[in-house]
């Protein structure tokens, strides 16, 4: 891959723009969690996770479409076929992973369970330098960065198991359970990286994997719906008629599938290594949801609290500390290494690779916006306002005041995130 | 004359490490759901 700085008039280096990303992705990721509160409302976990992957599905043919239509991103596709198996395959993952986080949440409070399935990072790295040369050439600094980020997440996820078996209450009742599901979501999202690297390193533009995505993970837990919570008498079934409800789950996956969209440009501008450590930061925006919107932390006690605290500082500085760790041409060209090893084994074109792997393309394909992508955006905006319109509070005690201030962020963020990945690659 | 796209085989692709190691982990993914169940 071309060396991070600028090749337009832009002053945007690839790098910044992954970092921009990965820090959106972290906002929007982490606010994208807090709608599955409702599992305490008595729908089953996999109830919880349909309707979310269906507000998933829908929501990604909204406004994204517009970014890229239709016309351009099927011919993308076209051009890389052997990656739709891949695409499934990271659906499928994240529908595991997802289920399990529903669990976690449900046994050890979300507050709890976010930092635990964050150290995904660290199977990130694990696979990013095993599969695709991540590291390899890195400077000794660099290195050190990331060993030290890597160490620190451990240790924090530790620190915040230990105060889930600590912290008594309703928590401690199925904690063990809670925490295998947690690290049981943590290998799911760690290893789903490795499918997003393949893509980009194979030039493909995110929009279109996320497409493919989306099928492999709303047919994975629609599967696991039907085999694993009553079959067709799953409480799935009753939630997704239940318009009341359901929108708050179609708008956590409406805000996930942003928050995704961004940590699909972090994963392809700077690698899953890098990449996911800095959309790992939602842990802080996960527990900000869950401490200052819904009190998660209102009756714990001093230790506990200070387990939490202290363990949340650890990951981020631990994430940050690999997030610095820039990459050097000699890491590049370890990269390029890995491009021409997907050029040779499924025939792509090494030197187009390369320029769409860095958001440049050469070729003329075809980005009009034709007049069913428009219609597709209708028809999938009009199942969220008929959804919004009936939607009925739950019953839950929300801080609102915070609800407003972490909506802000949330909309500066997207408007930040979206105006430098425009910038620079047009959304490539 | 334009030149043909090389076929993508099964082969290529199920004996591909990056394809082995998330085809594993989901199947053990799967497995502790259901573990968990």
């Amino acid at each position: 891959m071309p060396a991070s700085s600028p090749t337009k008039s832009s002053a945007i280096s690839l790098h910044t723009l992954g970092v921009i990303c990965g820090l959106t992705a972290g906002v929007w990721l982490g606010a994208a969690e807090a709608p599955t509160k409702l599992v305490n409302a008595g729908y089953s976990p996999y109830a919880i996770s349909l309707a979310m992957v269906a507000g998933v599905f829908v929501a990604r043919w909204t406004f994204p479409t517009l970014l890229k239509g239709t016309g351009y991103v099927f011919t993308d596709i076209g051009e890389r076929k052997h990656l739709i198996v891949w695409a499934l395959l990271a659906g499928g993952l994240w529908a595991v992973a997802n289920t399990l986080t529903v669990f976690a949440i449900r046994d050890v409070g979300l507050a709890i369970a976010f930092p635990m399935w964050n150290a995904n990072s660290l199977i990130g790295l694990l696979w990013g330098y095993l599969l695709f040369n991540e590291l390899r050439g890195a400077s000794s600094g660099n290195i050190a960065k990331v060993t030290l980020g890597a160490i620190l997440i451990v240790i924090a996820a530790i620190m915040l198991g230990f105060s889930t078996l600590h912290g008594g209450g309703q928590m401690g009742a199925h904690a063990v359970r809670g925490i295998v599901a947690a690290l049981g979501a943590s290998l799911m999202w760690g290893t789903m990286y490795v499918p997003y690297r393949k893509a980009y390193l194979s030039g493909m533009n995110p929009l279109s994997f996320v497409t493919i995505f989306t099928f492999g993970e709303l047919g994975t837990v629609l599967t696991l719906t039907l085999l694993l919570d009553h079959g067709t008498h799953s409480s799935a079934f009753t939630l997704l008629r239940t318009p009341g409800v359901v929108f708050w789950l179609f708008l956590g996956g409406f805000v996930w599938v942003i928050g995704d969209l961004f940590q699909q440009f972090a994963a392809k501008y700077l690698g899953i290594g890098r990449g996911i450590s800095l959309s790992n930061t939602n842990q802080l925006w996960g527990l900000a949801w869950g401490a200052l919107v819904f009190g998660e932390l209102a009756t714990a006690d001093h230790t506990h609290l200070m387990l939490v605290i202290g363990g949340t500082v650890l990951m981020i500085l631990g994430a940050m500390s690999i997030a610095l760790a820039v990459a050097s041409a000699k890491e590049h060209s370890s990269t390029n290494e890995a491009v021409l090893r997907e050029c040779l084994r499924y025939g792509l074109d090494y030197d187009a690779t390369i320029l769409a792997a860095a958001g440049d393309e050469l070729d003329s394909r075809d980005k009009r916006r034709r007049w069913w992508d428009y219609a597709i955006v209708l028809v999938a905006t009009a199942v969220f306002i008929t959804l919004g319109v009936r939607a009925v509070v739950p019953n839950l005690v929300m801080n609102l005041h915070w609800v407003s201030i972490l909506g802000v962020i949330l909309f500066v963020s997207i408007f930040l995130g979206g105006w430098a990945l425009h910038k620079r690659t047009r959304f490539s | 004359m334009p030149q043909t796209p090389p076929r993508i085989t099964t082969r290529a692709i199920l004996t591909d490490s990056q394809f082995l190691v998330p085809a594993l982990v989901l199947c053990l993914g799967i497995a502790l759901l259901i573990a968990l169940h």
